[in-house]
């Protein structure tokens, strides 16, 4: 056994000198391979590729198609309990006597000024139907605002 | 370990330091493991080099899964093969008479002084199949496991040690004859001057 170990250690110390100048000579032609291949290879950014990251691991690739699958069935659920509890929103219909009301007109006269006030008419005298002639409109006002 | 990974974060950012200090920590280990793969110095420079600009090339997508001196040995030891395999074909081809003379020149830009004892020990390694040295190798110079050898073998883990140890074993038989050889020989000479 101890022979073996001399021998071993007899190989490894065994050594060698190395000329300077040319071993100079020799690390300059690697740096100059070395530079060539980072001025081509190198990527303008240091930030490291987290997908190569991610899929270079076996355990980590896992984890993040578990965090992925985990992610669209949440938001599917989630998506389905919003279509159950958003409640229908709809037109409600006026009635005539509601497009009447001072407040509805005012409401109509801020949003389009005098044209808006007289589309709500038209459009509440439409819904009534046609009036008898000797029926003035301020009678028709007073009677659709219950006066 | 840990400073691996961080030295190896900061060379895929750019960083030359940390390309230097690794280029510090893993030469001199390098080098001795190409040396003993090959047995010749100016090779295993070539190697070493040839490494190194490969890594610096891969800056910015370089991933370690396992130690990073694990991974310059393997690169070391899959060109020293290669090139075994070239320089046999090579001699086959000269045997055969075709194919070019190579130099046994020194390569004018060595600059691994090729010391006394890593050649003595080189030499020794050269006479080991080149699996049992490259076992060898691989696990004192690479710091690699057994399994690890291994691997880059396509052999067992069993086999991987076997390898080690008789290559271990029969290494230091041929370093014991050496020195016995040369015990003698200065004896030889001291009875001859006497």
């Amino acid at each position: 056994m101890r022979l073996t170990e001399d021998i071993e250690k007899r190989i490894k110390n065994v050594k060698i000198v190395i000329d300077s100048e040319s071993n100079k000579r020799v690390f300059s032609n690697i740096l100059q391979a070395f530079r060539k291949s980072t001025a081509k290879d190198l990527a303008p950014t240091d930030q490291p590729n987290i997908w190569r990251m991610i899929f270079r691991n076996p355990l980590t690739e896992l984890a993040a198609a578990a965090v992925i699958i985990i992610a669209v069935s949440f938001f599917s659920i989630h998506q389905d309990q919003d279509k159950q509890e958003r409640p229908r929103i709809g037109k409600v219909k006026q009635s005539p006597a509601e497009m009447m009301t001072a407040m509805s007109l005012k409401i109509a006269y801020r949003k389009g000024g005098i044209e808006a006030v007289e589309e709500q008419y038209n459009k509440a005298f439409k819904q009534l139907g046609p009036r008898p002639g000797s029926l003035s409109a301020k009678q028709i006002f007073a009677e659709s605002n219950g006066i | 370990m840990l400073d691996d990974k961080l030295l190896v974060w900061k060379f895929n950012r750019g960083n030359i330091n940390a390309l230097s200090r690794i280029y510090e920590k893993y030469r001199d280990d390098l080098l001795r493991l190409a040396a003993a793969l090959l047995n010749d110095i100016g090779d295993a420079e070539d190697i070493v080099q040839d490494v190194f600009i490969g890594f610096a090339q891969s800056a910015g997508r370089f991933q370690l899964t396992g130690s990073l001196k694990g991974y310059l040995a393997t690169c070391v030891a899959n060109r020293a093969r290669n090139r075994n395999r070239a320089a046999h074909r090579r001699r086959t081809d000269r045997l055969n008479g075709n194919g070019p003379v190579r130099s046994n020149l020194e390569k004018p830009d060595q600059r691994l002084m090729d010391g006394e004892e890593l050649r003595q020990l080189n030499n020794a390694m050269a006479q080991l199949p080149y699996e049992q040295r490259e076992a060898i190798t691989l696990h004192l110079y690479g710091g690699m496991k057994f399994r690890e050898i291994g691997v880059l073998q396509k052999v067992s883990i069993k086999t991987t040690q076997s390898r080690y140890r008789c290559g271990l074993d029969r290494l230091r038989s041929i370093l014991n004859s050496k020195v016995k050889n040369e015990t003698d020989r200065r004896h030889r000479e001291a009875y001859q001057e006497c």
